[in-house]
Parts: C-alpha cells; sequence; structure tokens
C-alpha cells in the first residue's frame, strides 16, 4: 500500500521513533484498523482535500473511533464516531492516521 | 407586527427534519431545484395565530462550510437577507454531533429556535439536559420535540409563536475559540467592519471572520472581502507558525472541544440502549456473506409487492379509460369533426390513459421505496452494494435505480434522488434508458418467436438484456472517466438507527412522487402524444390508389363467398386502406426519407416508421408495424403479423430491430423526466443523440459484420 508509506513520510522521524519506542506499537492509518478495534485519532494528513470534510463530522485528531464494519467487495469502511455511524472510502481513510498505542 | 415571515429549517441528515417539516407544513408543499444544482429545495406555508409563515427546509448538513453542493446552497440561503427565523433540528439522542451545526449557526445571529428532536428516544437512552444552560450557550431557545409522533410537534408551534413575538430581543451566544484565535479574529473583524460592505451587513462581521480564517471557499470567493486576504492570510501563517494551529481543521476542533465541554455540563446520561438494538440488526443486515443475499431478497420482495399491488388498479385504470373514449365517441356523432374526434378520443385520451396506467405502479414502487429510506435499509443496502457498483464507476446506491431500469425508466429515474453525489446520479440517469424496459418486452415477444427455434429463443432474450446491461456499465464506466471526469466528493455517508417509520410519512412521499409524475402526464407527455398522433393521421389521405369504398362494396354483396370469407376480405381491404394512409402521413413520408440513411443496419422504411412511433411509448413499435403491414392493430402475439415478417426480413434483421429498439432513443416521457431530473437540456439532447448514434453504430456493425459472414441471412430451422 503506498499511501501507507506516504503517511509515515509525512511525519518528523524523530517523533515517529520516539512514539514507536514508547510503546512498541507502529502508527496505523484507518484504513488498517481491524474490526472491532477503537483508536485514538493521531493526525489527518494535511494538504489532502478531504480534511475539512472529515473534520467537519468530528474526525480531528485527539477523537476516539470505533471500526464497526467493512463492506463486502472491499470499497467502504464503517465507523463510528461522535455516536454516530459513518460509511467513508478506505482510500480516504488513509489519510487518517491513529495512534498506535491507543488500539484497543 | 409584522405578519409574514420566513423560517428557515436546518439539521443534520438524518435528523427528523423532514417529519418537522411535513409535520408543520402538511402536503401544503413545493418542492423543486435550486438553479444550476441538483439539490432540491423544498419549501412551505402554514399559518400559526395569525401570522403567515413561509417555511424553508434546507438540506441536511453537518456543516456549514463549502464542502458539498448542500452545504454551499444552505449558505447561500442563510447569508440571503430575509431569513427571520433559523429553527435548527438537533438530533437530541446526539447531541454532540448535531449540536456542531448550531455553533455555527449561532454566529449568524440570526434569531434561533433549537427543537431537540426525538426527545423520546433521547430520555429512554438515559441523556438528561439542562436545557437553560444550554440556551445561554447557544444564546436561543431549546424546546423539546417528537417530530414523527403527532402531537409531537404542539410545543415547538407554541415555542415558535413565542420566538416570531420577540425577534428584536434574542440572546447573545457564547463561543470562544480559545485566545489566540480570538485574538486574530478580533483583527480580522474590525477590518471587515471598515469595509462596510452592504450586502453581508445584517451578519455580523465575525462570522464571516471565522469563516475566511478556515478558509471556507464560499465566503473566501465573496469579492466584497478581498481587500483583508493579505490579513487573514497572514494570521493565518502566524498561527501555524506561533502555535502550531491549522487553521483549517482547527477551529473544527475547537468546535467540538466547546461541544465536549458544554455536554460535560449540561447532558448527563445514563445508559445506552437504542443503538444496541439497531447494532444487532446491522450485524445481519451488512454482515460480509448474508448482507448481499439479504439485500437481493428485500429488492425482490419491493418489485414483488409492486407489481402485484398495482397490477389490478392498473386493469381499472385502463378500463376507464376505454369507458371515457368510448362515452365520447357515443356523443360525438363520426360525421361532425371527424379528425378532432379522433385526436380527443385516440390521441389525448388514449396518450394521457398510457401514461396513467402507470400511476399505481409509480405510487406502490415509491411507498416501498419511502419505507427502504426511512427506516434505514437504504443506506446499509448502499453499504452493502458499494463495492460490486464502484468497479463500474457507479455507487451502491446506483444499484435501485438501475434494478428498477428493467420495469420502467420513468420511476427509475425518478428514484434517482437518493444518490447524492451529483456526477454518479447523473451517470446513472445517463445510464438507465440501457437497461431493457418492460415496454420493449413486446417488441422481443413479437421478434423472438418468429425467427428463432424453441430452443434458442431464451438464449436470445438473454443476449438483448445482457447487450444492455453490459453496455450501460460500460457507457458508466467511459461517462465517469470523461464527461463526469475528477475527483468527485469526498464520499461520506450516515449510517442512522434503525427507525420504524411512519405512516403519515410514507403516504407524503407517495403523493410527493406520483403529483410529479402526473403533473409531467398533464403537460410534456400529453404535448408529445398528440404531436406524435398528428404525425401518424395528417395529412389524411382521400385519393387512393385503389377504390376500396367500391371493391368492398361489392365484396359485400358478392353472393358466392360465405359470410366468413367476405369478412376476411374486407378487413383485408379495410387494413390495405389504412396502410397507405400511414404511408401518406408525415411519420410515412419521414420514414421514407429516411429509408437510405437505415439501409445499412438492414432496416426499411417501414420499420423506419415504426421507430419513429417507437418515441412516444416503445411498445408502439409493433402496432405501427402491424399497421404498416396491413395486419390492422396488432399486439405481440399477432401470428399474421409474424408471417409477414418472416416474409420480408432475416434473422440477422429481426435481431437487429431487436438491437436499435434496445439502444437507440428512449421514449419522450423518459426523456421528459430525465431534463427535469438532470435540470440540463443540454445533457438531455447529448444524451438522445449519444443513444442514437450508439444505437446505428452498434446495430451497423452487426448488421454489416452479419451479412458479410453470412449469418442469420436465411432463415433456419
Amino acid at each position: 500500500m503506498g499511501r501507507k508509506d506516504q503517511g509515515f513520510c509525512t511525519c518528523a522521524p524523530s517523533r515517529r521513533k520516539a512514539r514507536e519506542g514508547r510503546c512498541g506499537k507502529k502508527d496505523m492509518s484507518l484504513a488498517e484498523l481491524p474490526v472491532g478495534t477503537t483508536a485514538t485519532i493521531l493526525k489527518v494528513l494535511p494538504h489532502w482535500r478531504g480534511r475539512k470534510k472529515f473534520a467537519d463530522i468530528g474526525i480531528v485528531a485527539g477523537t476516539e473511533l470505533v471500526m464497526e464494519a467493512h463492506a463486502p467487495f472491499g470499497g467502504l469502511l464503517r465507523v463510528r464516531v461522535m455516536e454516530s455511524s459513518m460509511a467513508l472510502h478506505r482510500d480516504d481513510a488513509a489519510n487518517v492516521m491513529m495512534r498506535g498505542e491507543s488500539v484497543k | 407586527m409584522k405578519k409574514c415571515f420566513t423560517i428557515a429549517l436546518a439539521g443534520n441528515p438524518n435528523c427528523g427534519k423532514t417529519c418537522i417539516f411535513n409535520a408543520l407544513t402538511g402536503a401544503r408543499q413545493h418542492v423543486g431545484n435550486y438553479p444550476g444544482v441538483t439539490v432540491e429545495s423544498k419549501s412551505g406555508r402554514f399559518s400559526l395565530n395569525g401570522m403567515e409563515i413561509l417555511l424553508i427546509d434546507l438540506p441536511g448538513i453537518y456543516s456549514l462550510s463549502s464542502s458539498s453542493p448542500e452545504e454551499e446552497v444552505a449558505f447561500r440561503e442563510l447569508t440571503k437577507r430575509g431569513v427571520d427565523l433559523i429553527l435548527n433540528v438537533v438530533d437530541s439522542t446526539i447531541p454532540q454531533r448535531s449540536l456542531y451545526l448550531t455553533t455555527q449557526l449561532a454566529e449568524l445571529h440570526i434569531p434561533m429556535l433549537l427543537a431537540f428532536n426525538m426527545s423520546d428516544d433521547a430520555e429512554r437512552k438515559g441523556l438528561k439536559f439542562d436545557l437553560p444552560k444550554l440556551e445561554r450557550c447557544f444564546g436561543a431557545p431549546i424546546v423539546r420535540t417528537v417530530g414523527c409522533r403527532s402531537g409531537g410537534v404542539e410545543p415547538l408551534l407554541n415555542a415558535l409563536a413565542a420566538a416570531l413575538e420577540k425577534l428584536d430581543s434574542h440572546g447573545v451566544p457564547m463561543l470562544s475559540y480559545g485566545m489566540d484565535i480570538d485574538g486574530a479574529l478580533a483583527r480580522i473583524t474590525e477590518a471587515i467592519e471598515s469595509l462596510s460592505a452592504e450586502r453581508c451587513s445584517h451578519i455580523p462581521a465575525r462570522f464571516f471572520a471565522v469563516k475566511l480564517l478556515e478558509h471556507d471557499a464560499c465566503v473566501w470567493n465573496l469579492p466584497e472581502f478581498r481587500s483583508v486576504h493579505p490579513l487573514v492570510g497572514n494570521e493565518i501563517r502566524h498561527l501555524l507558525e506561533k502555535h502550531a494551529i491549522d487553521t483549517d481543521t482547527f477551529m473544527a476542533d475547537r468546535r467540538y472541544a466547546m461541544l465536549a465541554g458544554a455536554c460535560r455540563n449540561a447532558i448527563g446520561t445514563t445508559r445506552e440502549r437504542r443503538r444496541e438494538i439497531s447494532d444487532k440488526i446491522d450485524a445481519v443486515m451488512t454482515n460480509r456473506y448474508i448482507g448481499l443475499p439479504l439485500f437481493f431478497l428485500i429488492i425482490y420482495a419491493t418489485f414483488w409487492f409492486t407489481f402485484t399491488c398495482a397490477d389490478p388498479l392498473m386493469g381499472m385504470i385502463e378500463d376507464a379509460f376505454a369507458f371515457l373514449s368510448g362515452v365520447v365517441k357515443t356523443f360525438w356523432p363520426e360525421t361532425i369533426l371527424p379528425y378532432l374526434r379522433s385526436l380527443l378520443t385516440d390521441g389525448v385520451i388514449g396518450g394521457v390513459g398510457g401514461v396513467l396506467v402507470f400511476l399505481p405502479n409509480i405510487l406502490f414502487l415509491f411507498f416501498a421505496i419511502a419505507i427502504l429510506e426511512d427506516s434505514g435499509y437504504m443506506a446499509r443496502a448502499a453499504f452493502v452494494m458499494d463495492g460490486v457498483m464502484r468497479r463500474f464507476g457507479l455507487q451502491g446506491r446506483s444499484f435501485v435505480p438501475l434494478v428498477l431500469g428493467f420495469g420502467c425508466t420513468v420511476p427509475a429515474i425518478m428514484a434517482t434522488r437518493c444518490i447524492e453525489s451529483e456526477r454518479d446520479r447523473n451517470t446513472t440517469i445517463m445510464v438507465l434508458p440501457l437497461m431493457s424496459c418492460g415496454a420493449r418486452l413486446p417488441i422481443y415477444a413479437l421478434i423472438i418467436p418468429a425467427f428463432f427455434a424453441a430452443k434458442y429463443q431464451a438464449f436470445v432474450m438473454w443476449l438483448i438484456y445482457l447487450t444492455g446491461v453490459g453496455i450501460a456499465l460500460i457507457a458508466a464506466r467511459i461517462m465517469k472517466s470523461t464527461l463526469f471526469k475528477g475527483d468527485g466528493e469526498i464520499y461520506l455517508m450516515e449510517l442512522p438507527p434503525y427507525r420504524m417509520p411512519t405512516l403519515r410519512s410514507l403516504l407524503l412521499h407517495m403523493w410527493d412522487r406520483g403529483r410529479m409524475y402526473v403533473r409531467k402526464a398533464g403537460t410534456i407527455i400529453l404535448a408529445t402524444s398528440v404531436i406524435l398522433f398528428i404525425c401518424n393521421t395528417w395529412p389524411e389521405k382521400t385519393a387512393f390508389s385503389r377504390n376500396y369504398e367500391k371493391e368492398i362494396g361489392e365484396v359485400r354483396n358478392n353472393g358466392v363467398l360465405s359470410t366468413e370469407a367476405r369478412e376476411n376480405a374486407v378487413s383485408a381491404l379495410e387494413n390495405e386502406k389504412q396502410a397507405e394512409m400511414l404511408e401518406y402521413t408525415i411519420s410515412g413520408r419521414v420514414g421514407h426519407a429516411l429509408e437510405p440513411l437505415f439501409r445499412p443496419i438492414g432496416f426499411d422504411w417501414k420499420l423506419t416508421t415504426a421507430s419513429i412511433g417507437a418515441l412516444a411509448a416503445k411498445e408502439v413499435f409493433v402496432s405501427q408495424l402491424g399497421i404498416l403491414y396491413a395486419e390492422g392493430e396488432a399486439d405481440e402475439e399477432s401470428v399474421p403479423l409474424r408471417e409477414q415478417l418472416i416474409r420480408h426480413y432475416t434473422p440477422l434483421q429481426a435481431f437487429c430491430i431487436m438491437l436499435f429498439c434496445l439502444l437507440s432513443i428512449p421514449c419522450l416521457a423518459t426523456l421528459a423526466v430525465m431534463r427535469r431530473e438532470l435540470n440540463s437540456w443540454k445533457l438531455t439532447v447529448a444524451e438522445a443523440a449519444g443513444m442514437f448514434l450508439l444505437a446505428y453504430i452498434v446495430t451497423f456493425l452487426v448488421y454489416q459484420a452479419g451479412s458479410l459472414c453470412g449469418i442469420g441471412t436465411a432463415l433456419g430451422g
């Protein structure tokens, strides 16, 4: 997945290292979050055109969300954010980075 | 005191806004489109304590930014002068999410009333609101409502009346974005105020300052504020460098933080229940494995319901129109203005009847769709189907209209309204006519048994349908990468908790669509059927190649023939006369004139003329062909017509006829609805021209290749 690598590149290397060192769990994008897990948003990639739309429904750094389901045949993810279920696209979700150590 | 008020109804999607709108206005609604975009505009009037109120239903939005056409429309409507009060509907079961929009509406400083809707559900969920505290926070009175229960809006009416009484003394919201941002906002606000822009003077400058700071496209593009752009740019840079604040999303972040604070103080919770039930249903409905089969089952049930319930009513409507035309014919003697008489009975009554006969289908279909929509299942269906449809450049919500297209394209196009993205909706509408509709079935039913052996019949039928579907999917892909190219909107769809639909809202939905269809039938479809009737009957031929009257008279008086043989001979002569008459009319002449053009695809002038008739409705092709072959008014079961066809055409030509009828210009009713839903003449004309070209090219290739290879040029076993 090319998007994932791109996501890591935009992170400041020193910070990333510190994060990995602290908890041993890598940060991941929302697209990779397994079904049934809860995690906190680390950040939404800057300069991505959908970030404002996502921010408006509560997908901003610090929000906790739950990955509820994946739709059959790829495509959509179902995420619970701010008490409501939202369907969003996997490609778009790749722009949302989750805090590794927060995955439950 | 003022007697007329304009109230704007705002809220999130799925917050029960429509229920409240319906409860307030009843059936006195006006549905239309906002200019330039295909966002539905709805308004309605009602009176309250002697005040006339115009209620404008804004599209459901999550935020007042400009990230979708809906949000742009809402922004435009709200910043327009003349809105006296904003009625903000809040889904009180999810206050944090719903109040986000409220934080932005409050900044407009337009008097506002908050309706905490679904308050019964919120109570059951264990949410407790400290209303006075929240009222102070947003500077607006709050009223609890239950939009979908009769009587649930009573308190709202009282609160509305009270709010309208004291519009001048509305409260001031207490919203702060934190020290750094408030400082920047104050500086920008000052700059905006010094501009004294006339058009925006009724809205506080701070609202625009906030929007400029978060890079809102709508406000950023207003020419009035161009001179403050450098200042805003500086502030944004300053905030980013000094405080590492990215204003684009930080404002949203602050708003949610603000709400979290307010909710902590003013909203208490004990337990959660409703969501759990909904989640249990969803564990089955959107299951990875049985989600899709369940979806197909539900769609099948919908169609079964529609067609089973509508069938007897359709028969009744048909009979009623036949009766009506019979009555007119009895009271209007054939000798007085015979042309006008048949124009009225066969043209007008027949034409409108032919359209209205689909009304029961449309009503039941939209009733069923309303159940799926209102219960929340439609969003699940879209979720489940999306993966498959996206491969063809469409999306989950396109599926239901496409399947409906096999029945009738008109309601199918009307059903595309549930697709939010304009690109996806337009693509779906434009490929819809390729789904072989029910009216084309008579054509296949006439031709296939005549030309193809029993063992191949099903295969040919399947091939025709599949050709349509295949071309539709390819066309969708092509359109998405050319005509509707681009990134499109970011896809976001809420899956609201399952709710029990109310009968009232189902009926209103059905009534809405039904009325729309009938209005169409009364105007464009009526006009086109009259025009086609004239084309098919005018000019009237008076001098015939043979003296039919005399010949008929001779046959009648022929004592040698039996009565039966005499009748047969008479009707044969009458049919020949009719054929000659049709050849003489505009349609016949156009058919003759166009014959050279249609020769390369295997059509003679009779087929060409019948294709013109098929513009009124596809099944007219069969009856036109019947007249042209002098077999009288034929239907698809007509054996003599089949014999005529076998004598005149090869199986290859027969296949080309079906292919052409499938792919070519859809019927005029479809084009009329298409023009309305696409909201563009240009696209509609392009669609008609494109479909004709497509049909011509495909049929040409098939006919020429078939002739060259000698496939189907002779009637085989």
